[in-house]
C-alpha cells in the first residue's frame, strides 16, 4: 500500500500507521467515549470554548391517526446564535399502558435535513425515512415498560459529526408506520427526542470553511453528511409505504438506491433485530455491491450476523471497515425468510457518510 | 480508554500539575410527586478547578428531566427555549447505575473555575414517580495550576 493513497477505506499515512479516513473508530457505540472525527475535531479545533449541548423538542401525537397521511409530524429546530457540532442522539419512547406494539420505536421513522443545503438525510425510496433508532438510543418508559425500559446504548453516536452553522435550522420530519397485521390499530407517537452536541463558541473568527482529513484531504465543512438508505424487507401488499412483508419461504432482492457521489458505509441497522419479532436468525441473507466485479459474498448468513438492533450495545453494526460504495454503485440484497412467522415491516438501514460535496 | 481526551481537554489539563480524582454526589429531593419540580440543586463548590466528565443517576427512570446550565461562568447547556421548554431526558445525560455502563460520558468535558457550580434543574417522572434519587459527578480535581492554569478566555494558544 503506497503512503498516503487511499485504495479501499485504509490509508497508509508518512509516519507508517494505517488510518481509516473518517477515524480509527467505527461505530454506533457512545458509552465507550464520544471522541470525535478527525473531521469534527478539525472542526472543533478552531473554537477556543466548547459546551456540552443538548436540545429536546416534544414529538407527542395525542391521536395518531389509522390513515397514512395523519401520522407525520415536522419539527423545524430554532436558529441558535453559535455554531453547534452535533454527534449523537437520544430518543426516550414512553410506553402507552396497554400497548401491544412489543417495539413501538421500530416503526418510527425519521429524515432530517439542514435548511441551507436541502439535502435529506434518507435516501429517495419508497419509504424516503429511517427508523429512529438507527440514528438515536431508545429507552422506552419507566421500570415497570415491558419491553427494554432502557437500552443498552442510551444514546448512538452518529457515523459523522454534523456541524450545524449558527442562524441555521434542522428540519426533522418523522413519519409513523402503521401495523399491516393489525387493521385499525392506532400507532402511538410518543416522543422526546435528545439531538447532543457541542456548542462551539469563538467569537473573533468566523467559522471554519474547510478541514484536513487524516489522509491529507482538505474538504469542505459541511461535505461529509450522515447518510442513511433504507429499504423494506419483503414486497408491498398496498399502495400504502409502511405495508410490506415477506412471507414464509419467500426470498426478495433489493436494491439501495444508488448515490451520484461515493458514500461511505459505517455499519447496518435492521428494526427486526430485538429478540421480540420472529426469529431474526432464520432469516439469511446476502449483500454485494453489485458494480464491483471483486464484491461478492460465498454464503447466506443470518441476519444478526450482519445487522445490528436497538436492544445491542452498538445498534448500528459496524462493519469491518468502511466500506467506499462508488457513486452510481448500488447495494444489493438479499433476505430468505426461513421462519414459519412472516416479518411485517421489517426493514434494513445502511449508515454512512456521503461525500457529494468533496 | 473509557473517557475521551480531545484536544480541548488535553489543552486545559496541560496547564495544571497535578490531576485528582473527584466524586460528586447530590441528592435529588424528590418526593414521588408526579411531575415535581423540586429547587434547583447545585454541585458542590471545591476551591480548585475541576473538569467534569460524565455523570450516573441512582435510579431508573429515564422520563425523569433535567436542565443544567453552568454558574460563573455562565452557560446553557440545554438549546431548546421554547414558551415551554422541553428539558431533556436523565438518560440523554447521565447513565443508570444498573446498566453495563452505568458512566455515561459527556459530550465534551466540562471546566468549571473554582468556587463555580453547575446548577441542575429535575423534573419527576409522569410513570412511576421516584422518592429521593442521587445524582453523581465523575470528574477531576485540577491542582497546581500552571501561569494562573485554563480559563475560558484562553482558547488553545
Amino acid at each position: 500500500m503506497a503512503d498516503g493513497i487511499t485504495l479501499w477505506g485504509l490509508t497508509k499515512m508518512p509516519a507508517g500507521e494505517y488510518v481509516i479516513q473518517t477515524g480509527n473508530y467505527i461505530g454506533s457505540v457512545w458509552q465507550a467515549s464520544p471522541e470525535l472525527t478527525p473531521y469534527g475535531q478539525g472542526i472543533a479545533d478552531n473554537y477556543p470554548t466548547q459546551i456540552p449541548w443538548y436540545l429536546s423538542f416534544n414529538v407527542t401525537e395525542a391521536g395518531t391517526d389509522t390513515l397514512e397521511a395523519r401520522r407525520n409530524r415536522t419539527i423545524v429546530t430554532r436558529p441558535l446564535l453559535y455554531d453547534v457540532l452535533i454527534l449523537g442522539a437520544h430518543a426516550l419512547v414512553p410506553l402507552p399502558a396497554n400497548s401491544i406494539v412489543p417495539n413501538p420505536q421500530a416503526f418510527i421513522y425519521l429524515n432530517i435535513s439542514h435548511n441551507e443545503t436541502g439535502i435529506p438525510w434518507a435516501t429517495p425510496n419508497r419509504i424516503g425515512h429511517f427508523p429512529v433508532p438507527a440514528i438515536a438510543g431508545i429507552d422506552t418508559g419507566g421500570p415497570t415498560s415491558a419491553s427494554i425500559a432502557v437500552a443498552a446504548n442510551s444514546v448512538v453516536r452518529w457515523p459523522e459529526a454534523f456541524f450545524l452553522p449558527a442562524h441555521s435550522r434542522l428540519k426533522l420530519e418523522f413519519f409513523v408506520f402503521g401495523r399491516a397485521d393489525l387493521p385499525g390499530f392506532v400507532v402511538p407517537l410518543r416522543l422526546i427526542f435528545t439531538l447532543l452536541g457541542v456548542k462551539l463558541v469563538n467569537l473573533s473568527a468566523p467559522a471554519p470553511q474547510f478541514v484536513t482529513m487524516p489522509n491529507g484531504a482538505i474538504v469542505p465543512v459541511g461535505s461529509r453528511l450522515p447518510w442513511y438508505s433504507t429499504v423494506p424487507i419483503g414486497v408491498f401488499k398496498s399502495n400504502l409505504r409502511s405495508d410490506f412483508q415477506i412471507d414464509p419461504g419467500k426470498q426478495t432482492i433489493q436494491y439501495f438506491p444508488p448515490q451520484f457521489c461515493d458514500v461511505e458505509i459505517h455499519g447496518i441497522y435492521s428494526n427486526f433485530i430485538n429478540g421480540v419479532l420472529p426469529q431474526a436468525e432464520k432469516l439469511s441473507l446476502k449483500l454485494v455491491d453489485v458494480d464491483s466485479e471483486t464484491a461478492w459474498e460465498p454464503s447466506q448468513s443470518p441476519t444478526p450476523a450482519v445487522f445490528g438492533g436497538e436492544h445491542q450495545a452498538n445498534p448500528v453494526m459496524p462493519l469491518t471497515l468502511p466500506h467506499i460504495l462508488k457513486g452510481r454503485h448500488r447495494m444489493q440484497l438479499m433476505i430468505q425468510n426461513n421462519s414459519p412467522d412472516p416479518v411485517v415491516g421489517g426493514s434494513v438501514t445502511l449508515v454512512g457518510v456521503r461525500q457529494c460535496e468533496y | 480508554m473509557y473517557y475521551a481526551f480531545t484536544k480541548y481537554v488535553l489543552q486545559i489539563l496541560d496547564r495544571y500539575m497535578t490531576h485528582l480524582e473527584l466524586i460528586d454526589t447530590i441528592p435529588l429531593a424528590f418526593t414521588g410527586l408526579v411531575q415535581e419540580k423540586p429547587a434547583p440543586v447545585f454541585t458542590n463548590q471545591i476551591s480548585e478547578d475541576a473538569l467534569y466528565f460524565g455523570a450516573t443517576v441512582d435510579f431508573f427512570n429515564p422520563e425523569i428531566l433535567v436542565r443544567i446550565r453552568s454558574i460563573s461562568p455562565q452557560y446553557e447547556w440545554m438549546a431548546n427555549d421554547d414558551p415551554l421548554p422541553q428539558d431533556t431526558p436523565v438518560t440523554a445525560v447521565a447513565g443508570i447505575f444498573n446498566q453495563v455502563s452505568p458512566i455515561m460520558p459527556l459530550v465534551q468535558p466540562f471546566f468549571i473555575k473554582n468556587q463555580g457550580r453547575l446548577q441542575m434543574q429535575f423534573t419527576n417522572a409522569t410513570n412511576n414517580p421516584i422518592t429521593g434519587g442521587r445524582w453523581t459527578w465523575r470528574a477531576l480535581r485540577l491542582s497546581n495550576p500552571i501561569n494562573g492554569g485554563w480559563d475560558y478566555s484562553m482558547g488553545f494558544n
